[in-house]
């Protein structure tokens, strides 16, 4: 018989065991990388949280060698940058196009793996390698659970909701330790990949080996002498619901009890706070209270343990929290909220007894249930079977990628690209001997004059054609281009720009493999005294009423450019207007996530370019229901108001912008974890 | 003709601080009206007590026009840009006037105009709107997206205004295609009727044309504002196109006030060392009067440029024609409907910097002025067309007596004493057949001791808000259904007034203001009823309100509210479709105070998610975005600012806050006007 060879396996993670404080992000793709490498698969962590120094220093690496798990860290993305996440998502691509794997393991929160997804989704690179994104939840669903409106930087955060949710879109499988967080995306209408796998964490145990030791448990029975509350401080975790249970509960039945808060404090909830909110009656009945945190794993589990505890987990919102695994293995009598995936944890026979509604109503009952029979639950059993997981995951790494095929049409298409010329024979000179290198497609090249006063150039590259614009707006003069030609496919350029070699192949090559009807794609934007990369997440949804994320540079099917004409002419960036209009008439977009254009345009913003904000808005109030259609407006004028504000500080010198945290550190302070 | 009480309401009058084109216009039609012979008043609503020019106190007394102020609100109102219309109605339902014509900046009438709507009063009076430009056209013609939930909030008040109305007057076919292109419902009856100004004040005769234009151009004059609607830059990009042997020796004179952005120093700098050296001189009048800048203009020889981007019906060029100066003006907005067709082409030109460089290469190529243009001949004259007008009658809501029953379902979470109060208010409603369902919301609800008769109680499972009103709604069968809570104290004409308005207006959720009792204080708090995009930062809604029980089936939610459930309610009944009205009075006191993005972020969440629901696709996040945004003063750290704000933000609710904000927009746009 056959064995199966083993697979190059790279886990994408910006968490682990050893990095600092590890949430269940790192937990779980620790132990996943151990059980995979103990399987047999040559197992690689790219690690691209801030906290390598603590690897390094902890002999951790060490420890993860021992089991054939190497870490590599991922240097961290500049975090001043407007656009962090993706320069940390580009960097990652950029190591696993250099040695691509077999197999990607990506967590989806901060979607680290979008930039890797999208090139191959674009036919770009990657072909070969298998896709897995690993549930644990996205920036949305923490925020949600949190009951957070609010955030320091919305257009961050949309911008990283738009990837996780392209990386969840794009991948070849998705593996979720829940029915509930498959559930929770599907609802909100995410286009879930067909592979879609329900598979429970992997435990210490589990990823080690040892399984077949079952560790005692609690005896039922035992009197209940502590109430444990087992969570992070904070609203998610329902410390607000412990609270106002215990505000309700008989005093009676806490008395002598200790009440232990085993868990991180936050800013929300310090310790003082818990403390000054713990209603008086249930103070002054129970025997102690006190907290704990900063304890390891083990220490925590520990103090769990101790006889006569009944630890409390009454969570607004979980996937499939690791206390609750951490419980179920070590025996430890519990009650927990039914929130999210919990219940998918415990078996059926014991969940009625073990969990409860996340309500103040349904802990109460709970805890009175419990507290009057004045003993310790049974300890309920795990309704997983970590063996099967293992093998789950076995099988899952051998699956095949579903890589794009691309389509015939890809290498015949012709382009009829469009060069606006505002008068400087220069840089239009520099354009055009950019166009005539080309590389593997067929295109025209056609110079629009914009107006009448624009000089015709001196000298041309053969074959190039120049017809002149009436009016010396962006969209005469693109007009005019676009009469002049008749080539299935159109690109708008500007005299500032100087496309790569292989800008039309990769735009053209995208659209065929995408089957988009508008590809953009990264710039190199010539600023001052540098250059910087911009990329462009193609389709962002309302952040496009902010700030051009459709793209500048953009391949366009000529079917869907007929009257370029705006209510005014366009100020400073045609493409926001003509993207973000076709985008709302039901276009596709894709943007290529790699610069192949030099230019000083920059795209436009509401602050920057209002009257283009303005059109652009106009638009996108045309599309929204009467009965809400002033919210694009809304948004605008709020970050217009919040961008020159801020403008105003920095000048004044009031401050330094504020610091801006990567994402995944506000997502870990999001997590809950003891 | 029968004589008509008249009242014209507006912030602007000439005599008075601060006059502009709308308050020259106001003035005007009100003189020509009340010289025809009807009774005309005037609720003035701007600054200053009363005129100070003795000539203009002269003038309304000898046409018998007595001005009267509002007067102040003796109450503390949220939100606050709701007080002037407030005070104008309380004044017309103490007058009753047969007409009322109002200015559209503001809708200082909206709360009459609602008034009427719901049959709550001046169901004789006609409405008639006249058209300046609104708030939402002056951010369009100055390009501006940046508008804050105040500002925004008054333009869907502008907007109901019109929709509401009786009659709309504008000065030409634009503004109302502009409103009309907006998506908004004008009133049934329209009339273009070109502004009184100077033709009936001045006596001038219709063909006023002097002899001037066959002069030789020997300066050109740019007439407006310096700024970008007025075009001043397209007016310098001009000047650095044209040939610089046409500009030699010409003058280049400005005659407008400054603003921020655009002073004398900055224009200077602006221009080119060959333009500056090229003309003959270039000077400034920023602090003349009007008729004394129209003295300036009338010297011979010159050519005045009047390049606006976007203009509603420019006195600029009313007076150029009237006084028979030569002038080239951009056909922007409502500006060719000022000249007569066959002048048009000569005199008017493209709003852009090529339509501007041919009309003065033309004129300068001639060498000779162009001749004056003249006014278009008027079928009709302005005084017949508004005596047309006023003779309209008022649309008559339909009021049929309502006879519906009322099931009113108060949730009790457990305070006898204010259930009580609750109840015996409602034992004193009148004029309606009402059931009252008492809801305990949840198990552990005391039962009341205490019932009068015919209450019935029912228990809800759970405690959440949800549950309780499913409970309640579950008990009755009556076509309507009002929720209360055992917090609010009703007036005893709460269910009439809310019957009455449903039936009259039709629509399907009747809500209403409220006296919020605060802890030292009660204000009274009134709500948009349809807030559009704005109903995500906050409850304008409603929160008591009168609903269709068809509507009312599954009350859950994705997690029960937690301060406001009528916020959730009402949004996702706006979104499926349904009609909601508010009445513009308190008529329940309590101190549940409606939820906020910061007061209620939980609920917040759940109206976003209702919006997205109803978004398309390309805009799903929108909701969600505005949400996020912070308010300027969080962005930047400013903690001074940010208590404040904060504080205000939770007490006020952020309508409130920004109206401070709204209103300086408000006066700063004025001056804008034509």
């Amino acid at each position: 018989m056959n064995t199966p060879s083993p697979r190059n396996v790279t886990l994408v993670t910006g968490e682990l065991l050893g990095a600092g404080r590890a949430g269940g992000i790192g937990t779980a793709h620790s132990w996943l990388a151990i059980a995979l490498a103990r399987l047999g698969h040559r197992v690689e962590v790219l690690y691209y949280g801030l906290q390598a120094a603590a690897l390094r220093k902890g002999n951790w690496m060490a420890f993860y060698e021992r089991f054939g798990v190497v870490v590599r860290p991922v240097l961290p993305p500049d975090g001043s940058r407007k656009d962090w996440h993706w320069d940390r998502t580009t960097r990652i691509a950029e190591r696993l196009v250099a040695a691509p794997p077999d197999v990607v393991i990506a967590q989806d929160l901060g979607a680290p793996a979008a930039a890797s997804l999208r090139l191959r989704h674009l036919d770009l690179a990657l072909r070969g390698t298998l896709f897995v994104v690993y549930c644990h939840g996205t920036s949305q669903w923490i925020n949600e659970c949190a009951r957070r409106a609010r955030v320091t930087d919305p257009a961050e955060l949309a911008s990283a909701t738009i990837l996780e949710r392209s990386a969840v879109e794009l991948a070849d499988v998705l593996v979720s330790p829940s029915t509930y967080m498959l559930e929770w995306m599907a609802a909100r209408g995410w286009a879930l990949p067909a592979q879609r796998r329900v598979v429970p964490l992997l435990t210490r145990r589990a990823a080690l080996g040892e399984l077949a030791s079952k560790p005692s448990s609690r005896r039922a029975g035992e009197t209940i002498a502590r109430l444990c509350f087992f969570g992070r401080l904070e609203e998610r975790k329902g410390i607000g619901l412990l609270i106002a249970a215990l505000e309700r509960l008989d005093p009676s039945l806490l008395r002598g009890l200790e009440l232990e808060l085993l868990g991180a404090p936050t800013p929300t909830w310090p310790r003082k706070r818990v403390e000054r909110a713990l209603p008086r009656k249930a103070r002054r009945a129970l025997r102690s209270v006190s907290f704990a945190s900063g304890l390891d794993q083990p220490a925590a589990l520990l103090r769990l343990a101790r006889p006569g505890t009944l630890v409390v987990m009454p969570a607004l919102g979980d996937n499939s929290p690791n206390a609750i695994y951490e419980c179920l293995e070590l025996g430890v009598p519990f009650l927990a909220s039914s929130a999210g995936g919990t219940s998918e944890l415990v078996a059926p026979e014991d969940r009625e007894r073990v969990l409860f509604e996340p309500t103040v109503d349904g802990l109460v009952e709970a805890l009175e249930r419990v507290l009057r029979a004045g003993t310790l639950p049974a300890p309920a059993a795990p309704a997983y079977d970590l063996e099967a997981a293992l093998t789950a995951w076995d099988e899952t790494v051998r699956l095949s990628p579903s890589a794009p095929s691309p389509r015939p049409e890809a290498s015949v298409e012709r382009i009829d690209v469009v060069v606006t010329s505002r008068g400087s024979g220069q840089r239009l000179a520099r354009c055009l001997e950019a166009l005539a290198h080309q590389e593997g497609v067929e295109a025209t090249v056609v110079v629009a004059l914009a107006g009448p006063r624009v000089p015709e150039p001196s000298e041309l590259p053969a074959g190039v054609e120049v017809v002149r614009a009436a009016r010396s707006t962006f969209e005469a003069a693109r007009q005019a281009g676009l009469e002049a030609g008749a080539a299935p496919l159109v690109c708008f350029l500007d005299e500032e720009d100087v496309p790569d070699p292989d800008l039309l192949v990769t735009l053209a090559r995208a659209r065929a493999s995408s089957g988009a009807d508008v590809v953009t794609c990264g710039l190199r934007l010539r600023e001052a005294d540098r250059e910087r990369v911009h990329l462009f997440l193609g389709e962002p949804g309302g952040l496009g009423v902010l700030e051009n994320a459709y793209g500048t540079v953009a391949l366009v099917r000529r079917s869907l450019l007929r009257d370029l004409s705006t209510a005014w002419p366009s100020e400073h960036d045609p493409d926001w207007v003509l993207l973000a209009r076709l985008r709302l008439q039901g276009a596709r977009i894709v943007s290529v996530p790699r610069p192949l254009v030099t230019t000083s345009r920059r795209p436009g913003t509401v602050d920057g370019a209002p009257g283009d904000a303005l059109l652009v808005l106009e638009d996108a109030e045309r599309a929204l229901p009467d009965e809400a259609d002033s919210a694009a407006r809304l948004a605008a004028g709020l970050a217009a108001q919040a961008a020159q504000h801020a403008s105003r500080v920095g000048q004044t010198g009031g401050g330094r912008p504020p610091r801006r945290r990567p994402l995944t550190t506000l997502a870990l302070r999001a997590w809950r974890r003891p | 003709m029968q004589s008509k009480h008249i009242t014209f309401v507006a912030d602007e009058l000439l005599g008075y601080h601060r006059c502009g084109g709308l308050g020259t216009a106001t003035t005007l039609d009100a003189l020509a009206l009340a010289e025809a012979g009807h009774r005309v008043d005037m609720l003035y609503t701007g600054v200053g007590e009363e005129t100070s020019d003795p000539e203009w106190r002269t003038r309304y007394a000898d046409a018998g026009i007595v001005i009267r102020r509002p007067g102040e609100l003796e109450l503390d109102l949220a939100p606050a840009f709701l007080e002037k219309s407030l005070v104008v109605a309380r004044n017309l339902l103490e007058r009753a006037p047969d007409v009322v014509v109002s200015q559209d900046l503001g809708a200082p009438c909206v709360v009459a105009l609602r008034l009427r709507e719901l049959g709550l009063g001046l169901a004789d009076t006609t409405f008639v709107i006249r058209c300046s430009g609104t708030r939402r056209w002056v951010a369009y013609a100055s390009r501006k997206p940046r508008v804050l939930p105040g500002a925004l909030a008054v333009s869907l008040l502008e907007r109901e205004s019109f929709e509401l109305a009786d009659v709309v007057v504008s000065a030409n076919e634009y503004m109302l295609d502009w409103m009309r292109g907006q998506g908004w419902r004008l009133p049934p009856h329209e009339f273009v009727i070109p502004y009184l100004t100077r033709r009936h004040e001045l006596g001038v005769q219709a063909d006023g044309v002097t002899q001037t234009h066959r002069l030789a151009p020997r300066r050109l004059a740019f007439f407006g504002r310096l700024e970008v609607r007025k075009g001043i830059r397209i007016f310098l990009e001009a000047l650095e196109a044209l040939d610089p042997e046409l500009l030699r020796g010409v003058e280049v004179a400005f005659f407008g006030t400054a603003t921020a952005a655009w002073t004398p120093a900055r224009i200077l700098e602006d221009m080119s060392e060959r333009v500056r050296t090229t003309l003959g001189a270039i000077t400034f009048e920023t602090e003349l009067g009007r008729s004394e800048a129209l003295a300036a203009l009338a010297q011979p020889g010159t050519l005045v440029v009047m390049p606006s981007l976007e203009d509603n019906s420019p006195n600029t060029v009313v007076e150029c024609v009237v006084l028979g100066l030569p002038f080239l003006a951009s056909s922007a907005g409502g500006t060719s409907e000022l000249v007569a067709p066959e002048d048009r082409e000569r005199v008017l030109f493209e709003p852009t910097v090529d339509g501007l460089v041919e009309a003065l290469e033309r004129v300068l190529r001639a060498g000779t002025l162009p001749a004056p243009a003249a006014a278009p001949r008027a079928e009709r004259s302005s005084l017949d067309l508004w005596l047309e007008a006023v003779a309209i009658r008022p649309r008559r809501p339909a009021a049929p007596e309502p006879k519906e029953r009322i099931d009113v379902v108060v949730t009790s979470r457990g305070s006898g004493q204010r259930l009580a109060r609750c109840l015996e208010a409602l034992a004193h409603q009148e004029g309606v057949e009402a059931t009252v369902v008492v809801a305990l919301a949840g198990p552990r609800v005391p039962e009341p001791s205490e019932l009068p008769a015919g209450v019935e109680v029912v228990r809800a499972a759970r405690s959440t808000f949800e549950a309780a009103r499913q409970a309640g709604l579950e008990a009755g069968a009556a076509p309507l259904v009002c929720f209360l809570d055992e917090e609010d104290v009703p007036d005893p004409d709460l269910l009439v007034t809310l019957a009455r308005a449903r039936a009259s207006s039709g629509a399907d959720v009747v809500t209403c203001g409220l006296r919020l009792r605060e802890a030292d204080r009660e204000r009274v708090h009134l709500f948009l009823g349809e807030p559009g995009g704005l109903g995500v930062l906050e409850n304008a809604y409603g929160t008591v309100a009168l609903v269709r029980r068809s509507l009312l089936r599954d009350l859950s939610t994705a997690w029960p509210s937690e301060h406001d459930p009528d916020w959730v309610l009402l949004a996702r009944l706006r979104l499926q479709g349904a009609r909601i009205v508010s009445v513009p009075r308190p008529l329940v006191t309590t101190s549940r105070r409606p939820g906020t993005v910061d007061g209620a972020p939980g609920d917040a969440l759940l109206v976003a998610g209702e919006l997205e629901r109803a978004y398309p696709e390309p805009l799903e996040n929108l909701a969600r975005l505005a949400l996020a945004i912070g308010e300027p003063a969080a962005v930047a750290g400013e903690a001074g600012l940010l208590r404040r704000g904060i504080r205000a933000v939770r007490e006020r609710g952020l309508l409130r806050t920004t109206t401070h904000a709204g209103a300086k927009m408000l006066r700063a746009t004025r001056g804008s006007v034509p």
